[in-house]
C-alpha cells in the first residue's frame, strides 16, 4: 500500500474542490468530474455489466466524492480513491440489483446506435464491413459475459488490470490488498478466464483472423 | 506470495507463473518481443510445456479484454449527479437551517401552570361502598352471585309495537272464539275429567271380601234370615218349613 503522496497529479483540482464545497457541481467539481466520469463510467459498466446499472453506480460514485473530498488527506492517490469508490459502488449495485445476466447483444447494439450516451467507440465503423461489426459486438457480448461470470473480486481486479490499465501497486491502492494478493488473484483470475474466455479468444482471435 | 482471501469458488491458482503477470500485460499492449524468450528469462529456466501452454492462453485473454472498446460516459450521466448534488446541497441546506434556528426560553407563565399543577391535592380514589356489598355477597354465595352478575348483564326487552296494536284492535283471539267451539271445548274438558274419576273409582271403592264357612243341617233349623233360606232352598231343592 502506498503511503502519503506528494505527487499527487489531481493535487491542485482536489484542493481546489475542498475549498469551495458548497459550489455545488459547477466550478473545480465540474472539472474533476469531466476528468474521470469516463474512467468511472467504464470501471463501472464493466463491473456491473449493464447500462443501467453503470448509470447508478457512477452517480452514486460521485455523490460519495462530492461528499467526503473534504476529508480526503491524499493518504492514498486521488484517482486510486475514486476507483475504490467506483468499484465499491459496482460490487454494491450489482448486489442488489441480482442481475447475473450481462449486457445484452441487443443492449450493446442499441447503445452503438447513433452518437448517444453509451455509443460504442468504435472508430473505423463508417469503413467496417456489416459482417465484421456483428462480429465485433459478438465477441464485446462474450468477452463482458466472461468478465460477468467471474467473482466480484476477480471482476474488479481483470477490470482494474486490463481496461484500466492500472499497475500492481495502484490495484492494491483502489483494492486495499497486498501486493502479493494482488498477483495471486490475478492469476487465479487468469485461471478463471480459462474455461470462459479460452474459446472466445481461438474462435475470434485465431480462427476468425 | 500472500494468502488470498478470495471465494471459495474461486479457483486455485493455475499454472501460470505470477512472475509473468507483467510480461502478459506488455505483450497484448504490443509491447512484447519474443515473449517465450523473455519468460524463460524471468522464470531463470525453461517454462514446462504446462507452463508454454498457460502462457499462451493468458495472452489470449489479455489481449481479448484490452480490445474491449472505450466506452463515453452518457451525457445523462452528468443531469443525475447534479440532481443528486442539488438534493444533497437542499438536505445540506435545511440541516444547517434547522441547526441555525435559536434556542428559545420557556415562557415565565410555564413555572405558574407547573406550580399550580404541582401543589394540587391529589387524593387517591377510593373504591366505592357498593364494593363491599358485591364482594361479601360473592363471598357467601358464589352461586347465587354469578348468576345475578350474568342475569344482570341481560338486555332488558322492550315490548314490540305490535302488542299496542294488537291492544287497539280488540278483543283478543280468547274472546273471538265461536260459542260453538267454546262449549265443544267444555265438554272435552268435562268428559276428561269423568273419564279419569271413573279409571280412579273402582280402585277406590274395591270392596273387601270375606267368607264364613257355616255347617247347617236343615234350613229351617238354622238362624238363617228368610232371603238366604229362600237362596240356599234354590240350590239344594229343599223346602224349609216342611
Amino acid at each position: 500500500m502506498s503511503g502519503p503522496l506528494r505527487t499527487d497529479p489531481d493535487r491542485e483540482l482536489v484542493l481546489e474542490c475542498q475549498a469551495d464545497l458548497g459550489e455545488g457541481f459547477g466550478g473545480a467539481f465540474r472539472r474533476l468530474y469531466d476528468l474521470y466520469k469516463d474512467r468511472v463510467y467504464n470501471v463501472c459498466y464493466r463491473i456491473t455489466g449493464s447500462a443501467t446499472d453503470a448509470l447508478d453506480a457512477s452517480q452514486e460514485t460521485f455523490g460519495i466524492v462530492h461528499r467526503k473530498i473534504g476529508a480526503f488527506r491524499f493518504e492514498s492517490k486521488f484517482s486510486s480513491w475514486v476507483y475504490r469508490i467506483a468499484v465499491n459502488a459496482s460490487i454494491d449495485i450489482k448486489r442488489r440489483s441480482g442481475t447475473r445476466s450481462v449486457a445484452s447483444l441487443e443492449a450493446l447494439q442499441s447503445s452503438n446506435d447513433g452518437d448517444g450516451p453509451g455509443a460504442l467507440e468504435i472508430k473505423d465503423e463508417a469503413t467496417e464491413a456489416p459482417t465484421a461489426a456483428a462480429s465485433r459486438h459478438e465477441l464485446e457480448v462474450d468477452i463482458q459475459r466472461a468478465i460477468d461470470r467471474l467473482s466480484p473480486k476477480m471482476r474488479s481486479i481483470i477490470v482494474l488490470r486490463y481496461l484500466e490499465s492500472l499497475s500492481y501497486d495502484e490495484i492494491a491502492d483502489v483494492l486495499a490488498i497486498s501486493l502479493g494478493t494482488v498477483k495471486s488473484r490475478l492469476s487465479r483470475a487468469h485461471a478463471a478466464l480459462d474455461r470462459e474466455l479460452t474459446p472466445i479468444v481461438d474462435r475470434h482471435f485465431i480462427h476468425g483472423g | 506470495m500472500s494468502a488470498d482471501p478470495s471465494s471459495p469458488n474461486d479457483p486455485r491458482p493455475g499454472p501460470l507463473p505470477a512472475v509473468w503477470l507483467d510480461l502478459i500485460a506488455d505483450e497484448a499492449n504490443g509491447r512484447g518481443a519474443d515473449v517465450i524468450a523473455r519468460a524463460a528469462e524471468v522464470l531463470g529456466r525453461a517454462p514446462t510445456d504446462e507452463e508454454r501452454s498457460a502462457l499462451h492462453r493468458a495472452l489470449g485473454h489479455a489481449v481479448a479484454l484490452r480490445s474491449l472498446a472505450r466506452l463515453d460516459a452518457p451525457v445523462s450521466l452528468e443531469g443525475r449527479v447534479v440532481a443528486g448534488l442539488e438534493a444533497g446541497h437542499r438536505q445540506d441546506r435545511a440541516v444547517s437551517l434547522v441547526g441555525s434556528l435559536p434556542r428559545v426560553t420557556a415562557p415565565e407563565e410555564l413555572d405558574d401552570l407547573v406550580r399550580d399543577v404541582a401543589e394540587q391535592d391529589v387524593t387517591e380514589p377510593t373504591a366505592p361502598a357498593v364494593l363491599d356489598r358485591l364482594v361479601a355477597e360473592r363471598i357467601g354465595d358464589p352461586e347465587a352471585a354469578t348468576v345475578r352478575s350474568m342475569t344482570g348483564r341481560l338486555d332488558r326487552q322492550g315490548a314490540p309495537s305490535d302488542l299496542d296494536e294488537r291492544m287497539l284492535a280488540g278483543p283478543t283471539p280468547f274472546r273471538r272464539l265461536s260459542l260453538a267451539r267454546w262449549a265443544a271445548s267444555v265438554a272435552a274438558a268435562v268428559m276428561l275429567v269423568v273419564a279419569l274419576r271413573l279409571i280412579e273409582t273402582p280402585e277406590a271403592e274395591e270392596p273387601t271380601v270375606e267368607f264364613r264357612i257355616t255347617r247347617i243341617d236343615s234350613l229351617a233349623s238354622s238362624g238363617l234370615s228368610s232371603v238366604d233360606r229362600v237362596f240356599l232352598s234354590s240350590l239344594t231343592g229343599e223346602t224349609f218349613g216342611r
